[in-house]
């Protein structure tokens, strides 16, 4: 499904990626951890073409992110503010998601009601701008508007920051429930190790730029590798 | 304590680091303005001179202090509210005050009038007059800024203001015409986008109807107004090129769609400007009997060539913060190398049609070239596109500068 091939970036001399080899397989759900500057966020800009590779490439479906715009049609992401329209509401915004991708008024009002938990009944009908709302409400838009559109890949880069403890619990099981019913591939980056333990078959640590660690994991378990790795990092 | 010139020294680094282009902007225009009053004096000079009592070479520019004041409180942002990072910070009320008032002395919205003026002092008059002149005229226009900012100024907590967008009523859930609203949604929903357009059509065209009312015909300078009326409309929403798409990039670029279809979305939306234009025109030949074919040829010259001119490399832009309130952003001075090339090839072509092809036939000229832009602006902002996607990432990492 998706493929890293001999993939680096470098800023200036700093290796801030190195991804030789890596597969995610069709309706995998992948936890991404690791400190800060690890390089998750810029694996996903990779993955998203939004920056450029300085070696090797990522594909989807077997075509290069960066050559074919295919990918686009079947991934959801959002990874900060920028995927956010500031200056529409809501409800423009995901107007504008569904015409992007070509769905219909009513299937659109149809699956905005899977999120009416998430949204809490604080963003739809408010008649305030994106720009205005609080972060966390700012950070639920994003992440609505990356599942509206039901995608065969869902990338979220820290998708429970700014949330409030129930608003994660209700993400985190959105995300599951996506990856289960729908087979979605999942690939989701969090500092939250509860959250990743919670829901992800497959935790991928980033240390440096480097895959440290790459292994199955029960949803619901705790990792005493992934525990150590970090309680290490910190001493 | 933090020092007075600490704080300039941090406004001169932002300047220097965001604001390059608004003064080579600056330099551009202050040189394309000298050149124009030069060549005017090469060639009418003497019979100028003769002509013009003396005492005008002096009042003359002195009366561009009152346009210049109303130019900065209407357009130019002035941001007495600190940084979150100065205002964090032990800074006496007082020292800060100080350091706005000082700042005055090197904006470069205060250094426009004088610097464009200096050769309406110089060439007409002795020196020993024309110096004096020119530091009054620097001396008003620093007052007219520190005024202005007076004026203007917000609070110490007054935080940005929440847009209303209450008048909606109900927002609707549609994807209809969705992407469409980047272009007319920015544009009403900012005032730094609205009321530059509002004042400006305002002004232009009073100046072109009393002048043409006491005149009862077009004059060269009535044209310049007419021009001015029409092209400042449709150019002011094209002008940023991508800036405000430029915000909200990666929700673009990460979903289907070309980046040619929202530059067409622009284009049309100059034309939507233009259409608006033409029917204020319209009413008002048939209450003042004002020209109209003149007007109507401009609309479609501006909005038809001129916004293939402004939207050429529409990709080469950074954000402007629609919304954004703070200290020294001088985004508000968005004048760019790009739009003074653009601006000076519009008022060029139109200049060269206009003096060697006689009207009513310059006017089908210009309406022609506007309906020749309407017909190829699709194919022209393909390759627009094309050469976007060729130096996509250096152009994204501008987007994610602030």
């Amino acid at each position: 499904m998706i493929h890293f091939s001999q993939l680096s970036k470098q800023y200036a001399e700093r290796t801030v990626l190195d991804i030789p080899e890596l597969n995610l397989k069709e309706g995998e759900l992948v936890g991404l951890v690791g400190n800060n500057g690890a390089g998750k966020t810029t694996m996903m800009r990779l993955m998203l073409d939004l920056i450029q590779a300085t070696t090797g490439v990522v594909t989807m479906d077997g075509k290069p992110v960066n050559e074919d715009e295919t990918w686009k049609q079947f991934t959801g992401s959002y990874l900060d503010g920028t995927f956010l329209i500031e200056f529409y509401t809501p409800e423009e915004f995901f107007g504008f998601v569904a015409e992007a991708y070509g769905i219909p008024d009513d299937e659109l009002k149809s699956r905005l009601e899977r999120f009416e938990t998430l949204m809490n009944g604080e963003i739809l009908g408010t008649k305030k701008l994106i720009h205005d709302f609080s972060n966390g409400n700012r950070q639920k838009i994003g992440i609505v508007a990356a599942m509206l559109v039901n995608p065969r890949v869902l990338i979220l880069d820290e998708p429970f920051n700014y949330l409030d403890p129930s608003s994660q619990i209700t993400v985190a099981h959105l995300i599951q429930q996506m990856n289960e019913e729908l087979g979605t591939t999942v690939l989701v980056s969090s500092h939250n190790l509860n959250s990743i333990n919670d829901i992800c078959r497959r935790i991928i640590l980033l240390d440096k730029g480097k895959v440290y660690l790459d292994k199955e994991h029960v949803p619901g378990s705790q990792d005493a590798e992934l525990e150590d790795y970090f309680f290490h990092a910190a001493q | 304590m933090i020092r007075l010139t600490s704080l300039a020294r941090l406004q001169f680094r932002r300047l220097s680091f965001t604001g390059m282009k608004s003064f080579l902007g600056l330099g551009l225009l202050v040189l394309y303005v000298w050149v124009f009053f030069f060549a005017i004096f090469f060639f009418f000079g003497d019979e100028l001179l003769a002509e013009v009592p003396q005492e005008i070479w002096v009042i003359a520019p002195l009366s561009m202090a009152i346009p210049d004041f109303m130019f900065k409180l209407t357009f130019v942002r002035y941001n007495s509210v600190m940084d979150a990072f100065l205002k964090s910070r032990p800074i006496p009320l007082a020292k800060w005050k100080k350091f706005l008032a000082l700042s005055h002395f090197w904006d470069p919205a205060n250094l426009l009038v004088p610097l464009t003026l200096a050769p309406v002092c110089f060439l007409p008059l002795p020196w020993v007059s024309a110096l004096p002149l020119l530091l009054i005229l620097y001396v008003l226009s620093v007052l007219n800024g520190y005024l202005a900012m007076r004026i203007k100024r917000r609070g110490p907590y007054q935080s940005e203001k929440k847009v209303s967008v209450s008048f909606l009523g109900e927002a609707p859930l549609s994807s209809r015409h969705a992407r469409f609203g980047l272009q007319y949604k920015s544009f009403l929903r900012s005032k730094r986008m609205w009321i530059p357009v509002v004042f400006c059509f305002a002004f232009f065209v009073f100046e072109y109807i009393t002048s043409y009312t006491v005149s009862g015909k077009l004059r060269t300078s009535d044209t310049i107004m007419l021009f001015m009326a029409v092209y400042y409309p449709i150019f002011e929403p094209l002008q940023f090129g991508l800036g405000i798409e430029a915000n909200s990039f990666s929700a673009l670029w990460t979903r289907p769609g070309h980046l040619s279809e929202i530059l067409n979305d622009k284009y049309r939306f100059g034309m939507m400007m233009g259409g608006i234009v033409a029917t204020i025109m319209l009413i008002l030949h048939f209450t003042m009997h004002t020209p109209i074919l003149e007007p109507l040829s401009y609309v479609f010259f501006v909005a038809g060539v001129g916004g293939l001119i402004h939207l050429r490399d529409a990709y080469r832009c950074t954000p402007l913060d629609l919304f954004g309130a703070t200290f020294m952003n001088n985004q508000g001075f968005s004048a760019s190398l790009s739009f003074f090339i653009g601006f000076m090839l519009i008022a060029a072509i139109l200049g060269c049609i206009q003096q060697f092809i006689p009207a009513p036939y310059s006017h089908a000229v210009l309406t022609g070239l506007g309906l020749l832009g309407f017909a190829i602006h699709r194919p022209v902002f393909r390759m627009s596109e094309k050469a976007f996607l060729k130096k996509r990432y250096k152009y994204m990492e501008n987007y994610s500068k602030k």
